[in-house]
Order: structure tokens, then sequence, then C-alpha cells
């Protein structure tokens, strides 16, 4: 039989009980009900048991952890098949408890073991069971099998986040003569090519349309010394769509720093752009508006005076057919329509001045606002008969843009005045009421020119919202609203009862 | 005397006729391949023992048995088979077997069977 | 190595030497089990490695444990088990295990029990000896398959393949029993000696 020399080797030496013990395994030999027959040096000394005092007991009774059924199935099918069976440390961890007592650092309290149940004698149903310490190659194992683990967690991660990558972000990866490596699934998706369609491709050819020769340059030699480069450009969707992109170009190197060529992270731009262009369109039509407005305005400011040198050179005109003009009347109304044409040029330097963005911020005094804001409307407030209120303490001072300032308070006055040509009352008022707090103030103006309804009041900071029958462009409070908001840092607040109209325009003290 | 051997495998049917031949001369010795052919070739020739295989492709020899029982109760079926299975050997008996064998045959075990029968 | 191809009279030769060899080993394992086996004809295969991995990875889907054991000799190479997770139940309900530990000791076990009968029955036939060491039996995570590296110095393997069947215990595995290299050439050797002996 095959396994005969294998199993029958340590029945056909004499066995030497010396060699036995000085082995550093455990041997115990049992037969089929697990009587002990023979313990040998190294199980005494390790379970601390005299080899006297167990022969002949069963094993599962001196060690009741043991598995009596397990252990019997083992020696039965070993001595059935004429072939050892075993327990592997890996599943069954020990089979004999024995206490690791060294000061080691150990993942186990008992020593790990092998055990071998080898067929020893057939007819006497003996068995002899080899038991091999395996604790230092378990403790090999776990500490291997944490680090394996934890590769494994960092790898699925990295894994995942690859995934998101390629499905979220739009990026596109070239070599350094800008043929596209790769692309991203989300790049992909978004410009309709299969990846098949770009890959091989060279960048500035696939983009030959809206990549100009500047630009071109201007990314070669960026990407030759190896910087990063940032630029914004149209490109088309594989079904004719135009998109912007913005992009940002890096250099990519493996990670024995050796250039790989670059990578072109990509944002789609498109309805950032689209909305700046829509902004710049309202900003210009406002400001468009806002000059139709200061032209109107102006109109007002010069009726008098206008009327008035109409009515000298009226005078002038007569006396001068009757011969009653004399040369001190002459120069007397030439001065006076002197001085009142220069008054008109005032006006619009005035006019020109305020609606002329600042560039610098200035500290001024709020008084001295209203002063210039007023001072525009004074002749069509004083027309339509309207009381004007205004309380400012001289003290209060701003630092801000004072034009953009000046603008708003105008618009927001003439909206005033206006809305009193729509609904003339008995007495008719516009108060400006200024508070100072600790960091910002709080400007409060307020008519009785009818109020607002709600559901308009809600959209009066829409572009193109107007409700004045002529001449209203619909911009004016849109406007307003952009400089206090986006230039000024403040906020503006329009609420309405009882035919009143309040509007708050609450700004830092400084900017 | 007529003799069938039933075994799918070559090899097994090499060794079986070549251990019957050691220890009988005149013989007429059949082969089949499984147990359909065996059953056919036992209602043409009626051989006294059959040597039958459990494992086979078509029939296995649990199905055979009956079936060449039925085409000629005189035969004799000795199963050989790698299968030693105690109730392996106890279904086989039970069906009509004369004897249950382990494989593989050799000229002793053949004398053996047929010192039996 | 050039490519392998068994003659049918080969193929014929590995599958009667293992037909015995498995009646041998399902006897032990019907003995421990105290119950009846049916045997099937075993299937034999000359595969490529990643033909082999493949077939792994089917199994792979409906298992719960499978392992593997080496067996060392003129005659070496590699068994490999699968059972699923249903047969470990009905196995770990038959050996009244307690615990699922003692459910991967019984498999290793049964691992053990087939490759050792199976091995030791076909080099016996072969007229040769095989040894186990104990070491070389172990469970393998089934999403690991693919990384045991002991297959993949595998070129061709002669794969020789049986079903484990208890039908009223419900059962049911797979063994492989995996041959290298140079132990191809050395059975081939052997079956020719084995077929010139009959004729
Ligand atoms: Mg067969």
């Amino acid at each position: 039989m095959a396994q005969r020399t294998n199993t029958y080797d340590i029945r056909s030496i004499d066995i030497d009980k010396k060699i036995i013990s000085s082995i550093d395994n455990g041997i115990i030999i049992l037969d089929d009900e697990l009587h002990i027959y023979y313990l040998n040096k190294w199980l005494a000394i390790h379970t601390g048991l005299k080899e006297d005092s167990v022969l002949g007991k069963k094993l599962d009774a001196v060690f009741h952890n043991i598995k009596t059924k397990t252990l019997t199935r083992k020696i039965k099918t070993a001595l059935r098949m004429k072939t050892p069976t075993f327990y592997t440390a890996n599943t069954s961890k020990y089979l004999i408890p024995i206490k690791i007592n060294q000061l080691k650092i150990s993942n186990y309290e008992y020593m790990q073991q092998d055990v071998s149940i080898i067929p020893f004698d057939e007819e006497k149903r003996l068995v002899a069971l080899i038991i091999t310490d395996q604790t230092n190659m378990a403790n090999t194992n776990a500490l291997l099998e944490a680090n394996i683990k934890k590769v494994n967690e960092l790898n699925a991660e990295l894994i995942r986040d690859r995934k998101t990558i390629d499905n979220k972000v739009l990026l596109i990866k070239l070599d350094s003569e800008f043929m596209i490596r790769d692309i991203s699934q989300a790049q992909l998706r978004l410009l309709g090519y299969a990846k098949s369609e770009l890959l091989d491709h060279n960048y500035f050819l696939f983009e030959r349309l809206h990549i100009n020769k500047t630009l071109k340059e201007q990314i070669c030699q960026h990407a030759k010394e190896n910087k990063v480069f940032n630029f914004e450009q149209k490109t088309l969707t594989k079904d004719g769509k135009e998109l912007w992109m913005s992009n940002t170009l890096v250099p990519e190197y493996d990670s024995y720093g050796k250039e790989l060529g670059y990578i072109l992270f990509r944002n789609d731009i498109t309805d950032a752009k689209e909305l700046q262009k829509h902004q710049e369109k309202l900003l210009s039509n406002s400001r468009s508006s806002a000059m139709g407005e200061m032209v109107s305005m102006i109109a007002h400011q010069w009726r008098q005076p206008l009327s008035l040198i109409n009515t000298l050179v009226a005078t002038l005109k007569i006396k001068h057919e009757l011969d009653l003009l004399d040369t001190q009347t002459m120069y007397k109304s030439l001065n006076k329509m002197e001085q009142t044409v220069n008054y008109l040029s005032e006006t619009i330097d005035d006019f020109r001045n305020f609606f002329k963005p600042n560039k610098v911020i200035t500290e001024v005094k709020l008084a001295m606002i209203f002063e210039k804001s007023t001072a525009l409307l004074d002749d069509e407030i004083k027309q339509q008969s309207i009381t004007y209120i205004q309380t400012i303490d001289e003290e209060i001072k701003i630092s801000t843009y004072q034009n953009e300032l000046i603008q708003s308070i105008i618009t927001i006055l003439k909206n005033s005045v206006d809305a009193f040509k729509e609904n003339p009352t008995q007495k008719q008022y516009i108060t400006t009421t200024v508070k100072q707090e600790r960091t910002h103030l709080s400007i409060f103006i307020e008519d009785n020119a009818g109020g607002i309804k709600p559901e308009i009041l809600q959209r009066i900071f829409e572009p193109y919202f107007s409700t004045k029958s002529k001449n209203g462009t619909g911009l004016g409070l849109y406007m307003c609203k952009t400089i206090i908001e986006d230039h000024l840092k403040g906020k503006i607040t329009v609420t309405s009862q009882d035919g009143t109209t309040q509007t708050l325009i609450e700004l830092p003290l400084s900017l | 005397m007529k003799y069938l051997v039933t075994d799918d495998s070559k090899l097994a049917r090499l060794s079986l006729v070549k251990s019957l031949k050691t220890h009988v001369q005149d013989a007429e010795i059949f082969q089949a391949t499984n147990g359909a052919e065996a059953v056919e070739i036992v209602k043409e020739h009626k051989p006294d023992i059959v040597f039958l295989d459990l494992t086979m492709p078509v029939m296995d020899g649990y199905e055979a048995l009956p079936k060449i029982l039925e085409a000629y109760p005189n035969a004799k079926i000795v199963v050989i088979s790698a299968d030693i299975q105690e109730k392996a050997k106890e279904k086989v008996i039970a069906l009509g077997a004369q004897l249950h064998v382990q494989k593989p045959i050799n000229a002793d075990k053949m004398q053996d069977i047929l010192d039996i029968l | 190595m050039n490519s392998i191809i068994l003659t049918e009279d080969e193929k014929d030769v590995l599958q009667e030497l293992m037909n015995v060899a498995y009646g041998n080993a399902t006897a032990v394992i019907a003995e421990m089990l105290d119950a009846f086996a049916s045997l099937s004809i075993p299937n034999i295969k000359v595969m490529q490695v990643s033909e082999l991995m493949e077939r792994f990875n089917q199994l792979k889907d409906s298992s719960y444990f499978f392992s593997t054991q080496a067996f060392m000799g003129e005659f070496n190479g590699e068994s490999a088990f699968f059972i699923d997770e249903e047969s470990a139940n009905n196995l770990a309900k038959h050996l009244e295990l307690e615990s699922i530990e003692d459910l991967d000791d019984a498999i290793l076990e049964l691992t053990n029990v087939l490759t050792s009968s199976l091995t030791t029955r076909l080099a016996q036939e072969m007229d040769t000896e095989v040894s186990f060491a104990l070491p070389s039996i172990s469970k393998v995570p089934l999403n690991e398959i693919a990384n045991v590296d002991t297959f993949l110095q595998y070129s061709q393997v002669i794969v020789i393949d049986t079903d484990l069947n208890f039908e009223d215990q419900m059962i049911h595995g797979k063994i492989f029993i995996l041959t290298k290299d140079e132990s191809i050439q050395w059975l081939r050797e052997r079956i020719h000696t084995i077929l010139e002996a009959l004729i």
C-alpha cells in the first residue's frame, strides 16, 4: 500500500523516547475512544501535566474544551483512510489549551496549533496526534490579513473615487504632444462622443474652430514650462451645440516624477456665460434708461431758466424795437443770461457726474448726498406741490461710492415724484429720515402717493417691470437694487400700506 | 460457457477479459459498454455469467440488473464496481446479483469469483 | 510546453482509475456521514488555466466554501473542492456541529478525506506514492480564487472533476484534481504502461 511507508514510519523505527521527548512538537498517542497512551515531554512541560497522572485517562476529560465528537470522528476517519486527518490553526485555533506566557505582543492568549492525526496502530486503533505551534504564523497571518483588509478598503475607495471622478468631473488627459490619451465619461456625455471617436486625436485639431493661434501659443508656452494655465473657450458638441468651457491645464507626472503629459480639468460655464451676457445687456439697457431719465430731469430743471432766458431775450427785443434799450439794461440782461446759461451747463455737469460710476470710495456727509440728489428734483417737487421733509443729522458720514448712492436715491425719489403724477392727492409729501446704527445706517424714504399693490410689490425689483404709463423702462429699481446690494454691499426693501410706500436702504458705514 | 462483460471503461473491460481468460479456456465472451447494450446482448445470447459495472452512461447497472434477469432469469450477475459503500452492496444483492466485487479486477480476484459461482 | 492532447484511451484509463479512487473516497465519506452517495462518471479535460479560472468563477457565485489541498510525489498536483451553502448547512446538520468554525473545520476535513483517498488510491493504481502536508490544506475566500497563485503556476492542467452527491442528505460538492505540467508527462507514461500490460 502506498501510504504504508508514511504511516508506519513511527512504528517501524523503535520509538526512542529520548528523540520524541526532545522534539519541539507535542505528541500524544490516543486510541479511538480518546484514552491517552503516551504524552511526550514537550506537552508535559507546556501543559504542566505529568505523563503518569494522565495515562489511561480520556483526553477530553483532561481538557474539557475538546469536542469529543469531532476528535473521535477525525481519529476514526484517519484509521479508516489510512492517511492523516488534521486540525488547522486557521479554523480550529487550538486543541490543547496552552497559555502563552512570553512577554511578546501576540493576538492570542493561547498557543495556536496545527494538529495532524496520524494512524499509528490500526489493530489497536491507535493514532498519534502531532501538535505544532503555529502562533507566530497565526500572528503574522493576522497582521497580514489586517493589512490586506486595509489595502482592499483603500483600493475599493480608490475605485469608487475614480468612478465618481469619471462620472462627475470633466477632464481630458493629453500626452506631451497634446494627443488625447483619455477622457472622462462626464466629458464624453456632455460632448455626445464615444471615447473611441476622440482617443488619439490631437486636442488642438479637435478644437481648431475655437482655439486661435494666440491662445494655442499661450497654452503651449505654459505647458512647456509645466505651469498651470487657465483659459476659457467655446466648444461644439457632436450634434453642433455650442458650449462654453473653462479649462485648467495641469501637468501630470507618474509616481517617479516622470512627465506623462497634461490633464485638462474643464467646467461647463455655458449657463454662467449666458447669464453674464444677459446681465451685461440688462446693465447697458439700464444705463441708457438712466440716461433717458437724466435727460427728462434735465428738461425739467431747464424749463425755468430757459423761460427766464426767453423772457429776457423777448424783453431785450421789444425794448430794442422801441428804442428803449440802454446799455445798462442790456448788460444787466446779458449778465443774467450768462448766469442762467452757466447754471444750465452746471446742471448737465452735475447729472453727468452723478451718473458716472465712481472708481474710488470717499467719505462724505450724507446730508450732502441728499442735497445733491434733491437739487436735481427741486423743480419737479415744487411744480407738483409736494412737501419734501428731510431729517438728517449733519454729522452722519459714510464711506462709499457716492455717485452710485446719489443715483440710487435720485431713482427712488423720482419714482415717488412720478407716482404723484399718476395718483395726485391732497397733501402730497415725501419724507426722508436717516438713522445711524453701530455699523450701518438706515435711510428711510416714505411717500403717500397711493402705495403699491401687494402683487406688484413683490415684482418691483424685476428687470423690465414697470407700472409707469410712459417713459418707464422698468429698470430703475432693478438698477437700484443691483447697485445697493452688489456695489454698496447694502440692502433695499420696499413696503407699502394705506396709500403709503416705504423704502428702506441699509448701508454699511464703511465699505 | 458464455460470458458478458459490461463496463463503459475500455480499461476495465480489458482487464476483466484478460483475467477471465487466464482461468477459462474456451470462453465465449461478449462485451457491452452500458446497461442498454447489455440487456440487448442478454436477450440474444443468454450468457451464463454477466459481469456488470454500476456507474455507466445511458443505462446504469442498477437499472440494467432487473432487466437482464427479466430477459434471462438464469443469468448469474456479478457486479464489479468502484462503489464499495455498504448500501450499494446491499442494494445490488437485493436486486438479484450473486456477488458484489470491488474494482479493479485481477486474476486472483477472478479465481475467487469463479470459485464462488 | 506544447499543447497536450489526451487520446481516447488515455482519457478512458484516467477516468476508470479516478472512478475506482473516487469509489473509495465516497465510501469513506459515506461511512463518516452514515449516508449513501450516488456516484457519477468523472470528467477528464485538458484545460488552459484561464479556462479553469472561468469554471471556478462560475462555481464561485453559487458556492459557500472553496478549499484546496496539495499532494506531493511523482504524481503531484492540487485538489480543489467547492461546496454550496445549502450543502454546507446540511453537512453541519448531519454532523451535528455546534458553530460556524466547526463547519469550516468539517469541510476542510471533507476536502482532506476526498483529496487523500482520491489521490492515494490513484497513486496506488499507478504504483507510486503521494503524501500530504497539513499546511497545504486551506480555505480560500471565494473572491480570491483568481489570486491563488499556485493555480497561476500551471500552464495547462489535466482537470478531473466529479460530483459529490448525497441525494437524501442534499449535500452536493464538486472536486477537481489538477495536475501540474511535469506531472502530466509522468502520468501519461504510467497510463501507457498500464495499457501495454493488458494488451
Ligand atoms: Mg463505469
